[in-house]
């Protein structure tokens, strides 16, 4: 019997963290980031950077023997931008073609219920 | 049952298309079946037995496109693999006040859309203003490029400074891809040609003009042709 995680995507625009933790939430099994897969600073919240990532942390699950996942997919949230990055949808991709089986799927964004005031002042960031 | 999303009264129509057409295309393309509520625009599905994960993240992005004003041709392609969605909410930079809103939007089509049609033409990203969002589809080349522009006219920017940074930003991209083909393509052997600077270059361009010149002698059509060329006495000399 193949034992079931939870596996957290956090993409934002810069970067792109997957971690594996079992089903309560509090132990973590497998992390990788994209900035462990990539030697570019910049390349690492892009697609690519995800391929590889998910590659990656689905063989660490396959050595523990998890072979099911519940995704729980999030952008940067809160008073920040609600869009999920380029490299969620690259990961969960790479994740079924990786052999896991996919159970849930799921958006967990942090959506404000009007929360702080978003950074930038009045004219706006000047560049 | 899952929910998906509320869409504004206008906007029920368009997703439902003619006669079910873009309801239907919807359908077929992520094997689910959509309920929309007619009355207060909430839209749910159904799902399939086996669904595809990623359909099943695109598909809330593409109803709310369509609920945003795009169009819903562009929007079906967003379940494509590179695309990509992007939403901003006016509000968030100006605050309720409608004609803020209505100022900020403005700064954003531009005059008879010439804005939002060169940032469109920069960037090679999709754009609906529709209320007080604004959505963008397009790759992931083209996503950061058009939502930066759009970002920085939010904030206050003005149009010269974004439109020239998109333009240098094309520029950039340009050059860049013409340097890569350019090393892909060359072959360096130890040649004496590639020691000297443009001696290379100018052999190459020589030898395809010489090769464009001569006819190929494998094809008969063209070696006939010019045989016959060069046996017509009417032809002289300067003319040829």
């Amino acid at each position: 019997m193949s034992h079931k995680a939870v596996l957290h995507i956090y993409s934002s625009y810069n970067n792109v963290l997957l971690t594996a933790t079992d089903l309560t939430g509090a132990e973590t099994i497998a992390k990788v980031s994209g900035g462990q897969v990539t030697k570019k600073g910049s390349d690492a919240g892009g697609q690519f950077a995800a391929t590889r990532a998910a590659e990656r942390i689905a063989d660490m699950l396959r050595e523990k023997e998890f072979t099911q996942v519940i995704v729980k997919y999030r952008g940067v949230g809160g008073n920040k931008s609600p869009n999920t990055g380029p490299g969620a949808q690259a990961a969960i991709r790479a994740l079924t073609r990786a052999g896991m089986t996919i159970t849930r799927i799921e958006d967990v964004t942090p959506i404000p219920h009007d929360g702080t005031k978003k950074k930038g002042g009045r004219r706006g960031r000047r560049v | 049952m899952e929910g998906l999303a509320r869409i504004p009264q206008d906007r029920i129509a368009v997703l439902i298309g003619r006669k079910g057409a873009t309801r239907r295309a919807l359908e077929k393309a992520t094997k689910s079946s959509l309920h929309i509520d007619s009355s207060s625009g909430d839209v749910s599905v159904v799902w399939d037995e086996e669904f595809d994960p990623i359909l099943r993240m695109k598909l809330p992005d593409v109803i709310r496109a369509i609920g945003r004003g795009m169009n819903p041709e562009r929007a079906l392609e967003l379940l494509k693999d590179d695309q990509h969605l992007r939403l901003y909410d006016m509000r968030e930079y100006v605050g309720k006040s409608p004609n803020q809103q209505r100022r900020i939007r403005s700064r954003l089509i531009g005059r008879n859309g010439r804005i939002r049609e060169l940032i469109e033409e920069h960037s090679g990203a999709e754009i609906a203003i529709y209320g007080s969002t604004v959505v963008i589809i397009g790759d992931e080349e083209a996503l950061p490029l058009a939502g930066q522009a759009i970002e920085r006219l939010l904030q206050g920017a003005e149009h010269s400074s974004v439109l020239k940074h998109l333009e240098t930003q094309r520029r950039k991209k340009r050059m860049s891809s013409r340097n890569l083909e350019s090393i892909g393509t060359r072959d360096d052997g130890d040649r004496f040609e590639v020691l000297v600077p443009g001696l290379d270059a100018a052999r190459r361009k020589r030898e395809r003009r010489y090769k464009d010149a001569q006819v190929n002698p494998e094809d008969d059509e063209a070696v006939e042709d010019m045989m016959e060329l060069a046996e017509d006495e009417s032809i002289g000399y300067e003319e040829e």
